[in-house]
C-alpha cells in the first residue's frame, strides 16, 4: 500500500530534490546579491542572478506544465507561489537589466536604480521558500513565524559566507565589517533554526517529522549536513578567524563549501520530513487497529 | 443557496468497496488515482471482534485550503461548494496536493496516461476514459458534477448497496442528508484542520 492511502502519520511526498533546489537557489542567490551588493563586488552579483537562474530552471522542470508557467503570477493577493514567482521575475528582470545597461554607455546612469530595485526585490525572494511552506497548513512542521526567518536566515548567512571568502581570496581591499555581519549571521541561521524546530509543536505529525531528522533517515541531511556542515564548522572557522588564530584561505573556502551544502541539506531535510496529521485522530477510529498494519 | 454535501452512514457501511469501483468506472482514473477508497480496521478481540469500515473522499470543504493556495486560480470553489480542477489552466505545481490535509489530490504523472492497467497498450475502455485527463496536472473528486448537473447522484452514492452514502443539499433543513445529521451523532474529518469538511460520518456503533 503506498503511504497515499494511509490513515496514519503520512510523510508529504509532493516536494523533494528538484523543489529544494529551487528554494536553495532562490535563498542562495538572493542571500549573495544583498552580501554582494554591500560588499561592492560585482562579480559575485553576477553569481547571484545565476543562483536564482538555477532556482528558476529547477522550479520549470518541477512543473507539470512548465509551458503555462506565467499563469503562476494570477493570484498575487492570496497564493504565495504567485507572489514568490512575480518577486523572483521581478529581482531577475532587474539584476540582469542593471547588468546589461552598465555596459551601454547612453543609458548607464540607470543601473545603480536597477541594482537598489533588484536588491529591495531580493529581500522577498529570500523568505519566499519560508512563507510557501508555511502556507500549506495541512503540515504543522512548516506552521509558525520560524520556518520562514530560519531559510531567510539560511540564505543571508550562505550570501555573506560567500562573500567574506571571496574577499579573502581575491580582493585585497579589506572590509573591517565583513567578518563579523558574517559571524552575527551564522549566530542568527543558528538560532531561528533551532527555534523553528523547537517550537515547531508537538502534534503526531510534528513528532514523526522531528523524529525523522533526529535519527532517522534524514539524521545525514539535518544534524550532520544543516547543522554540522551548514553551521557548526563555518561558525568554528569565523569564531577561529575572529579571535585572529587561524586566517588561511583553504579554510575560508571549506567554509564556503560546508555552508553552501548545509543550506542545501537543510532545507531538503525540513521539506521531506514535512508529514500530514493522522486523517482519524477521532474516536472511535483512534482505538481501532489499522487492518493493514494488523498483518 | 444550495450546498452539496454527503453524509456516509458507517452504521450501515459493509466495505464492499462498490463506490472505490464505481468511481473508478466512471471516472477512468488513471492506474494507482483512487478518488473514492475504503479504510479497513479492526477492533475488539476475539471472539468479540469486528471489522469498521471508513469511506473516504474529497471533503468539499467549505474552507479550502487547495483552493486558497493554487497561484493560477485552477482549483475553483464553485456556488454549490463543489470544489473542482480546470485542467487547462493547471500548471502542476501540486501545491494544492501539500495543501490539502486530506491527501485527496492526485498528481498525473508526466507519461502515466500512455500506459495501461496491464504494461500493453491502452485498452479502449481506457482510450475512452483517459481522453478527460491531461497529463502534468492534479486532479480529484468533484461529486460527479457532470451527473449532479444533470440532476444525477454522484455515482459512489447511486451504487452503494446498502445505500450507507447520501448526497444531498445541506442547506436545505428538509434534505435527507440535513435530516440525518440532526437525528444522529455525526463527525467530520479532522475537524481542527479548519477546513469545514461538506461529507459527514455518522458515528459507527461501539456494541
Amino acid at each position: 500500500m503506498t503511504p497515499k492511502y494511509l490513515t496514519g502519520v503520512r510523510f508529504a511526498n509532493h516536494f523533494g530534490v528538484l523543489e529544494t533546489l529551487s528554494f536553495w537557489g532562490e535563498g542562495v542567490g538572493a542571500g549573495l546579491f544583498i552580501a554582494a551588493v554591500l560588499a561592492g563586488e560585482r562579480f559575485l552579483e553576477t553569481a547571484a542572478i545565476a543562483f536564482v537562474g538555477i532556482a528558476v530552471l529547477a522550479l520549470l522542470v518541477h512543473l507539470g506544465n512548465p509551458q503555462r508557467s506565467w499563469r503562476a503570477v494570477r493570484r498575487v493577493g492570496n497564493a504565495w507561489v504567485s507572489r514568490g514567482t512575480l518577486m523572483i521575475g521581478l529581482f531577475l528582470g532587474f539584476a540582469v537589466s542593471g547588468f546589461i545597461v552598465q555596459f551601454i554607455a547612453p543609458v548607464a546612469s540607470f543601473a545603480p536604480l536597477l541594482k537598489l530595485a533588484a536588491f529591495v526585490c531580493a529581500i522577498p525572494v529570500l523568505i519566499y521558500a519560508g512563507m510557501l511552506l508555511r502556507s500549506m497548513r495541512a503540515i504543522r512542521l512548516w506552521g509558525g513565524p520560524y520556518l520562514p526567518l530560519a531559510f531567510g536566515a539560511q540564505a543571508v548567512a550562505s550570501g555573506f559566507t560567500v562573500v567574506w571568502t571571496y574577499v579573502k581570496l581575491f580582493d585585497a581591499v579589506p572590509r573591517p565589517w565583513l567578518q563579523p555581519v558574517t559571524l552575527g549571521s551564522l549566530l542568527l541561521c543558528a538560532a531561528f533554526s533551532a527555534l523553528h524546530v523547537a517550537r515547531a509543536g508537538k502534534s503526531a505529525g510534528v513528532r514523526a517529522s522531528v523524529e525523522r531528522m533526529r535519527s532517522g533517515d534524514l539524521r545525514g541531511l539535518f544534524v550532520i549536513g544543516g547543522w554540522l556542515l551548514g553551521i557548526a564548522i563555518p561558525l568554528a572557522i569565523l569564531t577561529l578567524a575572529q579571535a585572529n588564530l587561524e586566517d588561511g584561505a583553504i579554510l575560508a573556502l571549506v567554509a564556503s563549501f560546508c555552508r553552501l551544502y548545509g543550506d542545501f541539506a537543510y532545507r531538503n531535510a525540513i521539506v521531506r520530513a514535512g508529514a500530514y496529521e493522522p486523517v482519524v485522530p477521532t474516536a472511535p477510529y483512534a482505538l481501532f487497529r489499522k487492518v493493514s498494519a494488523a498483518k | 443557496m444550495t450546498r452539496w454535501g454527503m453524509v456516509i452512514d458507517l452504521q450501515t457501511c459493509v466495505g464492499c468497496h462498490s463506490c472505490s469501483a464505481a468511481c473508478k468506472a466512471t471516472n477512468g482514473t488513471p492506474p494507482d488515482i483512487f478518488f473514492s477508497r475504503v479504510h479497513e480496521f479492526e477492533s475488539g478481540v476475539y471472539p468479540k471482534a469486528r471489522r469498521e469500515f471508513l469511506p473516504v473522499l474529497c471533503n468539499h470543504c467549505q474552507n479550502p485550503p487547495c483552493v486558497e493556495v493554487c497561484p493560477t486560480g485552477a482549483s475553483y470553489q464553485r456556488e454549490d461548494g463543489i470544489v473542482a480542477v480546470k485542467a487547462d489552466v493547471c500548471i502542476g505545481c501540486r501545491s494544492c496536493a501539500l495543501a490539502c490535509p486530506y491527501d485527496h489530490r492526485h498528481y498525473v504523472e508526466p507519461g502515466s496516461l500512455k500506459k495501461g492497467y496491464f504494461d500493453g497498450d491502452l485498452t479502449l475502455y481506457e482510450l475512452v476514459k483517459y481522453d478527460r485527463w491531461t497529463e502534468g496536472t492534479v486532479i480529484k473528486c468533484d461529486f460527479c458534477m457532470d451527473r449532479v448537473d444533470e440532476g444525477l447522484k454522484p455515482a459512489c452514492v447511486e451504487t452503494c448497496p446498502a445505500e450507507a452514502r447520501i448526497f444531498g443539499d445541506l442547506a436545505d433543513p428538509k434534505s435527507d442528508v440535513s435530516k440525518l445529521l440532526r437525528e444522529n451523532e455525526s463527525f467530520t474529518l479532522l475537524p481542527e484542520a479548519g477546513t469545514k469538511p461538506c461529507v459527514y460520518y455518522i458515528k459507527p456503533s461501539t456494541e
